[in-house]
Order: structure tokens, then C-alpha cells, then sequence
């Protein structure tokens, strides 16, 4: 076993022994046992296992399934900077990427898949689309960029150092990797369209006045505030999870200056997300939502929604991380640049959970209370599983394929 | 060469390939689309041919007649009756062929809780009859005297030393018929008038006619959509309607009560409902008995003994006729003989009486056996309708009458007794038949013999009486109004009743007591915010009630249109005590 | 078959507010007539199935002067953009030009409830459990409606099997036509205070186009523009204030 273990292992760099490695993925894969019981109940029992209901008809998961996928979109943002803008540095980080992306992808998919009433019927959409429907476009433009992450990253698992050994595969992945600015290219317009759909979801509910927003042509501002937003975020999530990789397997997996570009090219991105967010949400405030007999403090008025949650969105998660990664001398320490990249991506966390959860939490009815909702252990078990799938084919595609192509070149 | 790996591989990679571009995954999503779409264990409504069928409901005094849609012979949904006095059908009515399903029915009679012939009962019951001592009686507790079924029960105590035929209803209830569509104000001392008082249909037709002035220390349903409030704690019903009395004489020394004064002599004629004793005291002030617009007296009432009168303990073998509501046992305990009693259920349900009985003598519910509907409640005059079985009589189940019958030795059976009733309505040859299918009247003299009558009535219609010849009447004395309980620093709360779920009906009631909140589940407590933050409890909290006999465990729930100093319980009877509520 | 009727309709409500008692019997007929299971122990008013559904709202007042009003809810058959056709990924749900009746499929359903969050009202239902009747009470059923499995989002369709046995009836006694009050869905049936009044909002003779033109008539959430088809009708201010108004908001009696 430890033989065909070191061999799998690609040279010049150094992994954890064989006993460690499996002392390190033991409670993972318990935790993946436990998440799939959880959700194995959700599929057998029905959907009452969650603390769903008709008023909170999306939770815990639809939440974190925005997050992730908003999260993930360093995917396609980090390929389309590295294949289409050239930006070179980022080869450093775009397998990696590509693998946090296609598990970002693949467990929202899966847990989406847990989610609907009636999962035997999930190709409906693709047979029946509805083409005014902001769903239609994401599932499609979801199934299509998953295809195309499972495409990215088949090169990844092909250089191997035991499977290059195979020359069709060799040749395989050496035409495949002719074709990556295509599909990096594609990536970006899929990813493109389906981020600002997940926005368009809530900017079109015309009849939830907390979300719904006037905007251009058929897409509300939200379509295009979400695309920033992801795009700004999608970096500073590779930008920390490289970090924490990192720090976990205690080397050196890219060179000084990727981090900090990684951090400038997201403080760049908030920039523009801020203040166009900052300008929706006036606009919003003063004309459409009291257009449609809303006051806005009402939604404000609220406990724990009070309007120190707009602030915190805005400030403290946009505008504060956006200063410290637009200053040189801050990114280049690494407690600042981690930080902010945290704040970034808690930011992006916060306004998925502000669309998803304070939505359906307000009333719309007048004679209707606000709403509260906790998950239950099966809808946190099956995130969770999520979490433990995520780490599981990480930990695989850390130890076996070359995640960071600079890493057998940084002193250990 | 032999079978390599690498084969192995190539043959699994085109045959995933050729399968891909094969029908064979489109048909299996089909497939698998289509069993979604007949999920295991949904049921198929049977069909059958649709047909129209009349009966008349029995689950209150009400008495509103029925249209029934069905499926062959089964009733998939039931509606009210265009033209019938009581035009529509409540709640309970429009989902009572859902009854018979409901759990905890009696499925066959039952001795000593276990399963028993029906000649075993008849001799055990005979046998505990004839060993009645000189001071014991037997006694019938009629649900509704008046019917048919009552005069069967009369003349078996007739023929029985010590034979009582008694009832929990309210006398006066039973003896006046309310000309509603006259009276032009409504005092009700905590009568449900909006919410399940006489029939629905006749009381909403005629609400925007009427002042309704509600006095009762509950916030019901009828307090909450009232046109005058007035609070007044239980037991001090009679000490307001004097009040008023004294206020329609000119004495404004009590506010609320010069208000209603007020009210009543700006909304002439009007009429006093509720509590016997204050309703009696009020309408007796205000002329009410026996002229338009108040109350009026009909022919075929029948008195019974009020069960609270009957001396306590004197009570040897009872008999019990369980009607829609169930007595607190406490009462209906006190008035046995403390040894060697026999009580008898005559029941279709397992709870209540029967929970405390020797014998049960399992009958059926509404629509599975032929019934008769007496004169609905508040009926001016006085009424007759049959309510023909929709649904086949389950084996071993015998209606309370003919068991009676059976005591008595008499072999008829109880549609007998009821076509004797049909043959003497036809013979007296007064008023009018109104038929349900066609929504016409027709004077009783022109329908040509009583066989004609009783197959017409099996049809679904409804007879009714001549009004009475005027004449001046008197009301009914009634017992005084049991007094309130007295609050004790130890129990600082007057538990009182709220709008509780019925004991037996149909699931889909659900609707209303669990899947909406549009009525208080049976553990509900109601507080005011203030009584409830000064006994130490959060809105929606679980909590404790305690009186000086019992405790529950009840869900507290605020309401600031409470009084404050009462928790209003929604659970059927609650205790007329003192108590206090408290947090766990 | 569809029957050769030939005149469109559009299909509304006027709800009396001031007779409605909240009694529920349009919460039940409903049930009864569109085959809704009644609720597992477990259920909640947050996961029940309530096509038809009452509020209680209150004039707000502290005892003894608090006085109660009911608003039956039910789909209020949006006629403008409507939400849930729109946003439905599968086309589940179908506007009927002919009669403006917003129709869901169950059949085709995925599950997703994108249109319970886009439903102001609050009118669409999903079926946490699969569906249980007690023994023998599936004989009770309606042929005309098929029950639902879980999974899947349910609401009221104006009792769309009535009118297809309405037309059918039409039909074959040769009409092109429905006469007024030969298609009413259960709920209006049921009403004991006649408070619900249902018919062609297009029909100038009809009675409901009459109440809805009535200047006490008005549309719960008018300003977010989905043009619903159920008209409420109330005499109290406080009623329509309560009712109509979303930046007042009244404490419920309890949710």
C-alpha cells in the first residue's frame, strides 16, 4: 500500500505519511457517513425532516448553496484572468481553483438534489423550460458549467504521475489542454450568466418587496450585483483557502507575490461593487419598495434584522476589506490580507443570507408576523456532508495531483 | 492475447458511450418520471356514477338539511339544502360523512370492556334493573327529548316502579322556538350565537337585521364579532340582567348596563338568549315570550327532568344516550347509587360515556342508520324530518331506541317507531312538506296517504307545523346559574371556558385546530399579556394550569382582548374553579 | 373533451369581510373537495395544507373593546405577470386565457418552491408529508381531483374540476354558454353567510363585477401590481386598514 501510495505522489514535493494521511481523513469520511444519513432521511422520510416550511420555503441549504456557488466562482474568474487576460502569476493557483470549484459545484448540486420534493424529476427543466424563469437559466447554465469543471479538471487527474505514464492519456490531456482558453471562455460566460441569475432569483419576486429591484431590460440590478459580488469573492476565497492549505500541510505552495495579487485583484472588483450596490440600495429605499407600499424600515424594524445588517453588508464586509486589499503595504502582511480576504467572502455569505433568509422572514400579508427559522440536524447533517465531501476530494487531489504547480520549487 | 485491463476499460468506456446515445436513458428517465407521478401508496378515488342524495344532519339540534354528492352509494361531499330553513351546512356537517372513520368508534357492544353479546347485555341490564330497591330509580338520559325515540323511552319508565326520564338541555331551550327574522336585538348571556347556535345559515341570513349585544367573560368568537361587549364574569349573569332590567327602568347607575338598555330600546323587539335564569329574568322584562320577533311556543314539546335535579346518588341503573357533546362524568357520578350501579353507554364512541360504563351498547353514527331530525332548535314551529342512512349499517350496531325496545320486549324496530311518527304527522293533517330535491311546499293535506308521506320524507324533505294559536305564556322556571368560583391568593385565576374542538369529527378539522390558526387547539390557554407576564409566562410558552382538583399541561397564549385576571381554557369542560397557571 | 364554449371569462371573487364570522366551512368544503389530507401529528400552520385559508386580524384595541375581523386567503389568480407562472422552472403552473384560472400541476411539480417564495399571498402549499387518510376514508375521495404526492406544491384552482364537469354538462345539453351560478367552487358553496360571491369579472351584469366596482371593495397588496381577482369588501376602516394596507401592520391574534 504505501508503495503504490508514494508513487501516486507526485515528485519533488513532500506529503504526509501514508498513517497520517488516513488519520486526517477518518473523521472526515465519518462526517460524510453521518451528512449522508442526514440527507438519506431527507430522501426516504420526505421534506419534513427539515424545519422547512411554507413560509420559509427555502433555508438552510438554498443559502449556502448561493454562498458556495458564489464562493466558487474564483473557478472561472481565476481561469478567465489566467487564459483570457493573460494574468500569468495565477497558474500558481488555477488546479486549485478548478478543484474548489468543481467541489463548490458538484456539493451544490448534490444538495439541491436533496432539496426539491421530487428529485426523480430533475431533468423537468431541461424538458419543459420555462425561458422566463431565472431558475431555467441557472439549472442550465449550472449542468453546463458543472460539465465543463469536470472537463477542467480531468487534465488535472491526468498529470498524475502514475496515470501520465499512459500515453493516450498523456495525449489526451495534452489536447484537452489546447482547448482550455475555449473552455475557460465558456466557463466565464456560463458562470457570468448563472452568478447574476442566482441574483436575478430574488430581484425579480415581485412580490417580495425586500428583494425585488427595477433594473435593465429583463435582468434586476441584483443580476449584475451578484455577478461582482461573486467575482470579487471568488479570489479572495482562493486566496484563503490556499493560505489555510497551506498552513494545514505546513509548506510553502506559492510564491510571496500570488496571494497579494489575488487580494488586489478582489479589492479592485469591491470597489466597483460597493458603490454600485451602495447607489441600488438608495434607489431602492426611496423609490421601489415604497413604490409597492413598503416603507424600508419595515424591513429593518425587526429583530435581529435591524439596520445594522445593511451597514455590516456595505461597510464592514464591502468597504473595510476593500481599503486594507487596495493598500500595498497591508497585503503584503499576511495577517491583513487573510483577514480581509475572510471579511470578503463573509461579506458575499451575508448578502446571500440577507436575499435568502430575511426575504422569506419578513411578512408580506399585513397581518402576518415575522417569520424565524432554525435548521434541523438533518438540513445541517447534510451540509455538512457537503463540508466532508469537499475536504475529502481536496485532501485526494492535494496529495495526488499537482495543485500548486510552484510548489516543488519553494524551499519547504 | 487474452482479456486485458486495458479492454476491460475500452468496453466499459464505449459501451457507457453507445448507452448514452441509445432510447435506453431516455426511457428509463421516462420511467422513473412516471413513477413519481403514480407515487406508491397515493390513493385512486374510486368513480362510480354520480348521484344526488337527501338526508338530514343530526349532529347538532340544528337539524339543516343535506345534499349529498356520491359516488355510487358513498357521499364524497356533502351541501346544504336551497330553500330548507337552514340553507347551509356548518363545519361538522359539511364534512360528517368523514365520522364514520374516525378512530375510537365502538365497533360492537361491550361488557365490562369486553366484547359481549347483545342478549348478555340485555340480561345483565334487566337483571341490575329488577334488582332496583325501593328509594333507587332507573333513568334514561335522553339527548334530545321530543323525538320519537323519546317516547320510547318514556313509556319504558313508564312501566318501571321508578323509571326517570331525564335530559342535560336546557328546558327553555327546548320549549321556545325564536322568530329570528323579526327580532332586531340579541342579548345573549354566552350563547355562541355566531359560532354554532341553532343552525348557521338562518342566524347568518339574518345578521345584518340584528344588534347583537354578547355578555360573557369569555373573548369568543361571537364576543370578538359582536356589536356590544360586556364582560361579565361567570355566575353574575342574572345580577347583570337585573341590572338591565332596573336600566330599562330608568336607573343609570351601572354604565354598561344603561348601555344596553340603550341598545334594546333603539332595536325593538328584542329577545334575551343563554344562560336559562338571566335570559328568562331579561326576556320576561322585555315581553319576549309569545310575541313576533321573540319567543314563541310550539306544539310537541315534551319535558323531561333536568339530570342537575334528580337527587344525587339515587340512581341505580342509567342509561345513558350520548349525543354530539359529552357531560363532565363528575356531574352525571354524583347523582349514582355509591354501589352496585350500572351505567350504560348507548354510543357509537369509545371515549367519553363509554369510558366510564359497565355496558356499551355500540350504535352507529350520522348517515349509517335511518335517524329522525326533531324540531330543529329555535324552529318557530314545531318540525320533522327523517335522516335516511347514506352509508351501509356496520354489523353489531344497534340504535339506542330499539335497544331500549329490546328491553322492553318489544319487537319493532326503530324505523317502525318512526313510521308510526310519519303515519300521526299525516293523520293530524296540518302544515306543509317541503321537499329538499325540488325546494317546494306542499300543504300535507295533498299528499295522499302516510306510505306517500314516509316515502317522500326517505327522499329528503322536511314538515312543518302550523304555527300556535296566540295565546299568552309563561317562561320556564330554571335552576339558578352555578355561581363563580371565588379567586384564593393560592389560586389568583378563574379558568374559564373558551371555543374548544368537538370531541368526535372529521380529520380534515385539522384545517382549523392544527394546520391554521384560525382555532385554539385543545391545550390552549389564553391569557391577557399583563395576567400572563405577572404569572412569569412568554407568549406561546408551555405551561401549567393548576385548580384545587386538577392541573394540565397547557401551550399559554397571550391576547390582549383577554380579561385579564381569567385564563380562558380550550379544552372541552374545563373545571368552574379557581387556579393559576405557571411556567414549566 | 373540452366543450365548445365559446365565451371567455374572467373568473374573481368579492369576500364580504363584514359576514364573514370565521367559522371555516370554506377551509373544509375546500379540503373536501379537492382531496387534502387531513394533517399528520406533526403539522404545523407553517406546513399545513390550506388552500383556503382564514385570518384573524384584530381592531388592535385592548380588552374589552377588541373586536375581531376573518380574511379568507386563498390564490388570488393573479392576472398580471404572474409570479409564480413566472418564475417556475418546469411550467407547472399554467394562466388559463379563457378563464384567467392560475392552474398548478402537480404532475410536473419538481419541488423546488421557487413558487412559494415568489407568492406575496402566501397561497401555495408543499407537501412535506406524503399524503394519509385514515382507513377507509379514501373511499370519501372526489373522483374528480387526483390527490398529490410529497414533494410537490398544491393551490387553489378555483375548483378547476367543477368547471370542466360544468362544461361538460353544457356541453352536452348542446350550450355555448355556462349559465351564472352553474360553476361555483366549493368554497362559495359552502359560505353560511353567503360571503363569498364568484363569477365572470368580465360580465357587466354579473354580480361580482357589480361588488368589485363598489367603492368598498378593494385588493390586498394592490400596489405590488399582480392584479388579483379576489375582491374584499368592508364598511369598518379599521378593516380595510388592517387588511389592505402593508406599512401598518397589525398584530394577529396569533399567527
Amino acid at each position: 500500500m504505501p508503495e503504490i501510495d508514494r508513487q501516486l505522489i507526485a515528485r519533488g514535493v513532500k506529503r504526509a505519511s501514508p498513517r497520517q494521511f488516513l488519520l486526517w481523513i477518518v473523521p472526515w469520511c465519518a462526517l460524510l457517513a453521518f451528512g449522508l444519513y442526514g440527507a438519506g432521511l431527507c430522501l426516504v422520510k420526505g421534506l419534513n425532516q427539515t424545519n422547512m416550511d411554507n413560509r420559509f420555503a427555502f433555508g438552510l441549504w438554498i443559502f449556502l448553496d448561493l454562498t458556495i456557488i458564489a464562493l466558487g466562482a474564483g473557478a472561472f474568474f481565476t481561469g478567465f484572468l489566467l487564459y483570457i487576460l493573460k494574468k500569468r502569476e495565477l497558474k500558481a493557483v488555477i488546479n486549485s481553483a478548478v478543484v474548489i470549484g468543481f467541489i463548490c459545484y458538484s456539493g451544490a448540486v448534490a444538495a439541491l438534489l436533496v432539496d426539491v420534493g421530487q428529485p426523480l424529476r430533475f431533468w423537468f427543466t431541461f424538458w419543459h423550460p420555462n425561458v422566463h424563469s431565472m431558475l431555467t437559466e441557472v439549472t442550465f447554465c449550472i449542468a453546463c458549467y458543472l460539465t465543463v469543471l469536470l472537463i477542467e479538471y480531468v487534465p488535472i487527474v491526468l498529470k498524475n504521475r502514475k496515470l501520465r505514464q499512459i500515453p493516450s492519456f498523456l495525449v489526451f490531456e495534452f489536447e484537452l489542454h489546447k482547448l482550455m482558453p475555449v473552455l475557460a471562455g465558456v466557463g466565464t460566460f456560463l458562470s457570468f450568466f448563472h452568478q447574476g441569475s442566482l441574483g436575478g432569483l430574488y430581484g425579480v419576486l415581485r412580490g417580495r418587496p425586500f428583494a425585488f429591484r427595477e433594473g435593465f431590460a429583463i435582468w434586476p440590478s441584483t443580476f449584475f450585483l451578484f455577478i461582482l459580488s461573486a467575482a470579487a469573492a471568488g479570489p479572495a476565497f482562493i486566496l484563503l483557502t490556499t493560505w489555510l492549505v497551506s498552513k494545514i500541510s505546513g509548506k510553502a505552495l506559492v510564491r510571496t507575490e500570488v496571494l497579494p495579487l489575488l487580494g488586489r485583484i478582489s479589492g479592485v472588483l469591491l470597489v466597483p461593487y460597493i458603490l454600485l450596490k451602495a447607489i441600488d440600495t438608495l434607489i431602492w429605499i426611496n423609490n421601489t419598495a415604497p413604490a409597492r407600499g413598503f416603507p424600508a424600515h419595515q424591513f429593518y424594524s425587526s429583530k435581529p434584522f435591524g439596520a445594522w445588517i445593511l451597514f455590516a453588508e456595505i461597510a464592514v464586509f464591502g468597504l473595510l476589506p476593500a481599503l486594507i486589499l487596495l493598500r500595498r503595504r497591508l497585503r503584503e502582511s499576511t495577517g491583513w490580507l487573510v483577514s480581509a480576504a475572510g471579511l470578503v467572502c463573509l461579506g458575499v455569505a451575508l448578502n446571500r443570507f440577507v436575499f435568502t433568509i430575511q426575504t422569506l422572514a419578513l411578512p408580506t400579508l399585513p397581518f402576518d408576523p415575522f417569520l424565524s427559522y432554525l435548521p434541523s440536524w438533518q438540513e445541517t447533517a447534510t451540509f455538512l456532508a457537503v463540508v466532508a465531501y469537499g475536504v475529502l476530494v481536496y485532501s485526494f487531489s492535494f496529495r495526488y495531483l499537482t495543485l500548486f504547480p510552484q510548489e516543488k520549487d519553494l524551499p519547504c | 492475447m487474452g482479456f486485458t485491463r486495458r479492454d476491460l476499460l475500452k468496453f466499459t468506456g464505449g459501451s457507457a458511450a453507445g448507452l448514452a446515445l441509445s432510447p435506453v436513458p431516455w426511457g428509463l428517465l421516462h420511467d422513473t418520471s412516471l413513477l413519481s407521478e403514480n407515487w406508491p401508496g397515493i390513493p385512486h378515488p374510486p368513480r362510480g356514477e354520480i348521484r344526488k342524495r337527501y338526508t338530514t344532519c343530526t349532529l347538532c339540534p340544528a337539524g339543516c338539511g343535506v345534499r349529498a354528492r356520491c359516488v355510487g352509494d358513498q357521499p364524497v361531499s356533502l351541501a346544504g339544502v336551497a330553500g330548507h330553513p337552514s340553507g347551509a351546512l356548518c363545519t361538522a356537517g359539511l364534512a360528517g360523512h368523514h365520522l364514520a372513520f374516525c378512530r375510537d368508534r365502538a365497533t360492537e357492544s361491550l361488557a365490562a370492556g369486553k366484547p359481549a353479546a347483545m342478549e348478555r347485555a340485555l340480561s345483565g341490564i334487566s337483571a341490575a334493573i329488577a334488582a332496583c330497591g325501593s328509594r333507587e330509580s332507573v333513568a334514561i338520559l335522553d339527548s334530545r327529548p321530543g323525538r320519537a325515540a323519546s317516547e320510547v323511552y318514556r313509556r319504558f319508565l313508564a312501566g318501571l316502579p321508578n323509571g326517570i326520564h331525564c335530559t342535560s338541555l336546557d328546558m327553555q331551550d327546548a320549549s321556545f322556538g325564536i322568530d329570528l327574522e323579526n327580532t332586531r336585538a340579541i342579548v345573549s348571556f354566552g350563547a355562541p350565537v355566531l359560532d354554532g347556535w341553532l343552525s348557521p345559515g338562518r342566524v347568518l341570513a339574518n345578521r345584518s337585521h340584528f344588534q347583537l349585544i354578547q355578555v360573557e367573560a369569555a373573548y369568543s368568537r361571537t364576543a370578538s364579532l359582536s356589536d356590544l361587549r360586556v364582560p361579565v364574569l361567570s355566575g353574575t349573569e342574572s345580577a347583570f340582567a337585573e341590572a338591565v332590567v332596573r336600566a330599562l327602568d330608568g336607573d343609570t347607575s351601572d354604565s354598561q348596563a344603561a348601555e344596553v338598555a340603550g341598545m334594546l330600546r333603539s332595536n325593538k323587539p328584542a329577545i334575551a338568549v343563554g344562560v336559562a335564569p338571566a335570559a328568562g329574568r331579561l326576556n320576561s322584562a322585555l315581553g319576549a315570550f309569545g310575541r313576533p320577533g321573540g319567543l314563541l311556543p310550539r306544539r310537541g314539546f315534551q319535558a323531561a327532568t333536568d339530570i342537575a335535579n334528580v337527587p344525587d346518588h339515587s340512581i341505580r341503573v342509567l342509561l345513558i344516550e350520548e349525543g354530539s357533546t359529552s357531560l363532565p362524568w363528575d356531574l352525571l357520578d354524583r347523582k349514582l347509587a355509591p354501589q352496585n350501579h350500572t351505567v350504560v353507554a348507548l354510543t357509537p364512541w369509545l371515549d367519553g360515556c363509554a369510558r366510564h360504563a359497565d355496558y356499551v351498547i355500540a350504535a352507529p353514527v350520522y348517515l349509517e342508520s335511518l335517524d329522525e331530525a326533531p324540531t330543529p332548535a329555535g324552529s318557530p314551529v314545531a318540525a320533522f324530518s327523517l335522516s335516511p342512512a347514506l352509508l351501509a349499517t356496520p354489523p353489531k350496531l344497534t340504535p339506542p331506541a330499539e335497544f331500549i325496545m329490546r328491553l322492553a320486549r318489544d319487537s319493532a324496530t326503530y324505523p317502525d317507531i318512526l313510521k308510526q311518527r310519519v303515519a300521526a304527522i299525516r293523520k293530524d293533517g296540518r302544515g306543509t312538506v317541503f321537499t329538499y330535491a325540488d325546494a317546494k311546499s306542499t300543504p300535507i293535506r295533498d299528499i295522499a296517504s302516510a306510505e306517500d308521506l314516509w316515502k317522500t320524507m326517505l327522499a329528503g324533505a322536511l314538515w312543518l307545523d302550523e304555527p300556535l294559536p296566540d295565546r299568552p305564556v309563561h317562561a320556564m322556571a330554571s335552576a339558578k346559574e352555578a355561581e363563580a368560583p371565588t379567586p384564593t391568593p393560592e389560586f389568583p385565576l378563574l379558568l374559564i371556558a373558551a371555543d374548544s374542538p368537538p370531541l368526535h369529527a372529521s380529520p380534515l378539522m385539522s384545517k382549523l385546530y392544527s394546520e391554521s390558526g384560525l382555532r385554539r387547539p385543545a391545550n390552549a390557554a389564553i391569557v391577557n399579556p399583563k395576567t400572563g407576564h405577572d404569572h412569569g409566562l412568554s407568549d406561546g410558552c408551555r405551561a401549567l394550569v393548576q385548580s384545587a382538583t386538577a392541573e394540565f399541561k397547557v401551550q399559554a397564549i397571550f391576547d390582549p382582548a383577554v380579561m385579564p385576571g381569567v385564563i380562558e381554557l380550550a379544552m372541552a369542560g374545563p373545571p368552574n374553579a379557581a387556579g393559576t397557571i405557571r411556567r414549566i | 373533451m373540452a366543450a365548445p364554449i365559446t365565451k371567455p371569462a374572467r373568473y374573481g371573487m368579492a369576500i364580504d369581510l363584514d359576514r364573514c364570522t370565521g367559522c371555516g366551512a370554506c377551509m373544509i368544503a375546500c379540503a373536501v373537495e379537492n382531496n387534502v389530507p387531513p394533517a399528520r401529528p406533526e403539522a404545523t400552520p407553517r406546513t399545513g395544507i390550506t388552500w383556503m385559508r382564514v385570518y384573524q386580524i384584530s381592531n388592535g384595541a385592548p380588552f374589552p373593546d377588541s373586536r375581531a375581523a376573518f380574511i379568507p386567503v386563498l390564490c388570488q389568480q393573479c392576472g398580471n405577470e404572474t409570479p409564480c407562472a413566472a418564475v417556475c422552472p418546469q411550467e407547472a403552473v399554467e394562466v388559463d386565457p379563457a378563464t384567467g384560472i392560475v392552474d398548478q400541476m402537480p404532475q410536473r411539480c419538481l419541488g423546488c418552491r421557487y413558487c412559494m417564495a415568489a407568492c406575496p399571498y402566501h397561497a401555495r402549499y408543499f407537501n412535506w408529508w406524503d399524503p394519509q387518510w385514515p382507513t377507509g376514508m379514501e373511499k370519501t375521495l372526489n373522483p374528480d381531483v387526483a390527490p398529490r404526492m410529497r414533494g410537490v406544491v398544491e393551490k387553489c384552482n378555483f375548483c378547476h374540476g367543477r368547471l370542466h364537469a360544468a362544461r361538460a354538462r353544457a356541453a352536452a345539453e348542446g350550450r355555448s354558454e355556462l349559465r351564472p351560478g352553474e360553476y361555483v367552487p366549493a368554497c362559495v358553496e359552502a359560505c353560511p353567510a353567503g360571503a363569498i360571491v364568484f363569477g365572470d369579472l368580465d360580465d357587466p351584469a354579473s354580480e361580482v363585477a357589480r361588488l368589485a366596482r363598489d367603492g368598498h371593495s378593494f385588493r390586498i397588496l394592490e400596489r405590488l401590481g399582480t392584479e388579483p381577482k379576489i375582491y374584499y369588501r368592508t364598511a369598518r376602516p379599521w378593516v380595510r386598514q388592517a387588511a389592505a394596507e402593508p406599512a401598518r401592520r397589525q398584530e394577529s391574534a396569533h399567527a
